[in-house]
């Protein structure tokens, strides 16, 4: 291959790319009238008009060869009138950029290619993602063109220090992923592990975030996810700034940032933008529905089950009449209704919206209301179920809430042979896990209490001088002093 | 970076000591000091914090001295292979007896209030399985664990001051009257409850800022010094001299005192919340144990976590019931309190004798 690579016969050069790939398009015609030269581009993604407006028209009309003599410099610098220029001698290289919408010039007797990007494709425009609603935030969301993405990010974030590496992923598809940071404020050592876990992904092809998101993973049996997707362009600037790394890929409007930490799938926008108690109190509203959503249907299997002492007698009648007759066991007739429920969730999600709304009323209100008539199951146990649904709904992160659905599936059935301490074990050995993973060397979930004004509750926003310590940023000071605190000692 | 990472900040420090010396002992040490000290048993728990006051004061001055090597290693240097060795394995013994004497009172903490139709030798094997899992991850995860678990255990220690409303100061009454001599004897009773401080010698290498070690030592030991004062003021200010030695357990007396209208009794939850504690304290002195014996044979610690398992779960298992474990305790905890003032008292003297050798063989050469 290296042997060809240097080839300065134009007809040579054409067969050899169309030799790689016939796909490609080839144009022939003089400079001047009499120099033999070729244009070569995709057909499919490069801009037709661009091509003949400022590439053959200029060539073609404009070039006198009585006055000079050209050379591709001259070229690129007198009479091609695209900005993004280059000239490559290696025709391999060449060939891998005419892949990428680039139009490849090529002139007889040269050596050197001349690569103009051309590139153009068709695209949405910019509007509110639709998965990640905010009320008082911005309506702007990424979209699937990386460079729209990047000039969000741009015009927001003008600081000198935000750094663009771009990598090129995918053996066969060359996706183009950037990473993306501000150089003095993360951590270079965590950075080049990034960097690192990124050039070693070697496959054929990703097809979005969420594949690439699992090559970076370290622990991929985990049941949480470990990093925190979003197509909110002022999430990815706040964590940018808190020392973090953006990953953008191509092709996808949702990008990764890494590493996340758990809390942070608990936290959203209107956090941010809400006054200090009505927002502590969305978020401990949050928590007690992840406790809901995980343990509820759990506590009450061990309530019915095992300790039934527990409740006072006025609750026990009720809940003892109205199991009169089931058939099933606590355990069967709870998964029974959990499974229910995740079938209308998941089919309501796949479908379109509105046979969606059918499917949730056809089996919200008939199925339920069947099963409760059939005797299927008992009025109570449906109540908690239906609460352990809607607790679920609120996380604002829909990976997040995938896995708590695992975990109440888990719980039950530790708590169905154990009891109450099958539900002490259950929470320990989910905390263990919390705590020993790490992504980058970040732990994904760590307690300081340096951090306790933005975990639980959200604190004041005057009082958050410093970065989070646990992403241990190169500049810690976020803001000015802004509130009455004083700094730690060891800052001092 | 992971490395880096590990590192053990202040609090943590805190959180694992802490979290090592409250486990059980806080359940029966009203109780057992009522019996000896009667109202006066409170200034016998403040007194039985020189205990650990005094192995906080000789870690640290060992740790300023030896700050990358934990307990094993020094021994080592100090005393040569083979005293550290008999020396480190008695030491780790200790940790296993804790180990066993704390699972076992979880098992029969469950078994009295909770799980009486699961039979306590599977939960036992649950239990430990779950401890070994745990003590296989890495120091900065425990601290961690220990840090959450001290919050949750100060939560239900501040739910217990709900006591206050119910009991009477006549309870606590008189004072004055109590002879010296019984608050001296009680406070080595208390000292036993203190067990778990010794753990500050093998995390030592870990933390990241050496010299807050004695800082964040005392903190510990004085946050447990105040949750041990409350806990017995509180039960004998709820319950009364006259009653506390007759509960086994009178610190779920003091739960009882909270009404929550869902609830019959707040004892489960507490109990709940009380066993992931447990949990933690078995974990840390699993934690402990491994640590001992990768050391001494560099094995790697995982293993050791795997073979300590059925060891730890046969001895647990053939402690029948909380009378048996109490005789179990009442016999060796002396002695493996006696055993560490020993050993950290020897290491103390070996490092001053080699700090004092050193510098006069830097005088000499001068």
């Amino acid at each position: 291959m290296n042997l060809k690579s240097k080839f300065t016969n134009i007809e040579e050069k054409i067969t050899f790319i169309l030799g790689e790939n016939k796909k490609v398009i080839v144009k022939r015609f003089n400079i001047g009238g009499t120099i033999k030269s070729a244009i070569l581009y995709q057909n499919e993604i490069s801009d037709k008009a661009l091509i003949s407006e400022y590439i053959l028209k200029p060539l073609m009309k404009e070039i006198n060869l009585k006055e000079i003599s050209i050379t591709p410099d001259l070229l690129c610098s007198n009479y091609i009138l695209l900005s993004k220029l280059k000239i490559e001698k290696d025709i391999n290289i060449s060939l891998k950029e005419l892949l990428s919408g680039f139009t490849v010039i090529l002139i007889d007797n040269f050596e050197e290619y001349i690569l103009a990007d051309t590139f153009s494709s068709e695209h949405r425009n910019i509007n509110e993602p639709q998965n990640e609603s905010s009320i008082s935030g911005s309506r702007e969301g990424f979209v699937e063109n990386i460079e729209t993405n990047i000039s969000i990010i741009k015009r927001r974030l003008k600081d000198k220090n935000l750094v663009i590496d771009d990598f090129i992923l995918g053996e066969r598809s060359k996706t183009r992923v950037c990473l993306l940071y501000v150089d003095d404020i993360i951590n270079q050592d965590m950075l080049n592990r990034i960097k690192a876990k990124i050039e070693e992904i070697d496959v054929d092809y990703i097809s979005d975030i969420g594949g690439l998101s699992q090559f970076l993973e370290f622990n991929p049996y985990s049941i949480f996810p470990k990093y925190f997707v979003t197509e909110r362009p002022e999430i990815v600037i706040s964590d940018v700034l808190e020392g973090k790394a953006i990953v953008m890929m191509n092709g996808t409007p949702t990008v990764l940032i890494v590493p996340s930490v758990f809390q942070q799938f608990f936290q959203s926008t209107d956090d941010y933008n809400q006054k200090i108690i009505v927002a502590s109190f969305i978020r401990i509203i949050r928590y007690i529905a992840l406790f809901t959503a995980t343990s509820l249907p759990s506590i009450y299997l061990t309530i019915i089950k095992f300790n039934i002492e527990l409740l006072p007698i006025k609750f026990i009648v009720p809940i003892i009449k109205s199991r009169k007759g089931i058939a099933l066991s606590p355990l069967n007739e709870i998964l029974l209704m959990e499974i229910v429920v995740e079938f209308l969730r998941e089919g309501g999600i796949r479908l379109p919206q509105k046979i969606g709304q059918t499917l949730s009323i056809v089996g919200g209100i008939i199925i339920g209301n069947a099963a409760l008539e059939s005797k299927i199951v008992s009025p109570t146990t449906l109540f908690v179920i239906g609460i352990t649904v809607v607790a679920s709904f609120l996380n604002p992160n829909y990976n997040m809430s995938l896995s708590i659905r695992i975990i109440r599936f888990a719980l039950l059935f530790i708590v169905n042979v154990l009891g109450i301490l099958g539900l002490a074990l259950g929470w320990f050995y989910i905390i263990t896990e919390l705590f020993s993973d790490y992504s980058f060397g970040i732990p994904y979930f760590n307690i300081d209490p340096r951090n306790f004004n933005d975990l639980l509750f959200r604190g004041n926003l005057r009082s958050m001088n410093k970065r989070p310590h646990i992403f241990k940023p190169n500049n810690v000071i976020r803001q000015g002093r802004t509130s009455m605190e004083s700094e730690d000692d060891d800052e001092k | 970076m992971k490395n880096s990472y590990d590192s053990l900040e202040n609090y943590e420090v805190t959180a694992i000591i802490i979290g090592s010396i409250i486990g059980i002992g806080i359940f029966k040490m009203p109780s057992e000091l009522v019996k000896i000290s009667k109202q006066g048993a409170y200034f016998s728990v403040i007194l039985g914090a020189i205990y650990p006051l005094y192995m906080v004061f000789a870690s640290s001055y060992i740790i300023k001295h030896f700050p990358y090597e934990n307990i094993v290693v020094i021994s080592k240097r100090l005393f040569g292979k083979a005293i550290a060795y008999i020396l480190n394995i008695i030491f780790c013994m200790q940790f296993v007896l804790y180990v066993v004497l704390v699972t076992s009172g979880l098992n029969n903490l469950l078994k009295t209030y909770v799980i009486q139709k699961i039979s306590i030798n599977k939960t036992t094997l649950i239990v430990l399985i779950l401890v070994a899992y745990t003590s296989s991850k890495d120091i900065k995860a425990l601290s961690q664990i220990s840090y959450l678990m001290n919050i949750v255990s100060g939560s239900i220690i501040l739910i217990t001051l709900s006591a206050l409303k119910y009991g009477s100061i006549l309870n606590v009454q008189p004072i004055f009257s109590i002879s010296l001599k019984d608050i001296i004897k009680g406070s080595f009773d208390t000292a036993y409850s203190y067990g778990g401080i010794e753990i500050l010698l093998l995390i030592h290498p870990y933390i990241k800022n050496k010299n807050n070690v004695l800082k964040s030592s005392i903190k510990g030991v004085l946050i447990t010094v105040l949750i041990y004062t409350w806990v017995v003021f509180g039960c004998i200010y709820y319950l009364g001299i006259e009653i506390v030695p007759k509960y086994l357990y009178p610190f779920i007396s003091l739960t009882e005192s909270l009404n929550i209208p869902l609830l019959n009794s707040f004892k489960y939850i507490f109990i709940l919340l009380w066993a992931m504690i447990l949990i933690k304290t078995i974990v840390n002195f699993y934690f402990g144990a491994s640590l001992i014996l990768d050391s001494l044979l560099n094995t790697g610690r995982n293993l050791w976590c795997l073979i300590l398992l059925p060891t730890v779960y046969f001895i647990t298992t053939n402690i029948p019931n909380e009378i048996t474990r109490k005789v179990v305790g009442g016999n060796l905890i002396p002695l493996v309190t006696l055993f560490n003032i020993f050993f950290i008292s020897l290491l103390t003297i070996g490092t001053i004798l080699k700090e004092k050798r050193k510098k006069k063989v830097k005088y000499e050469k001068i």
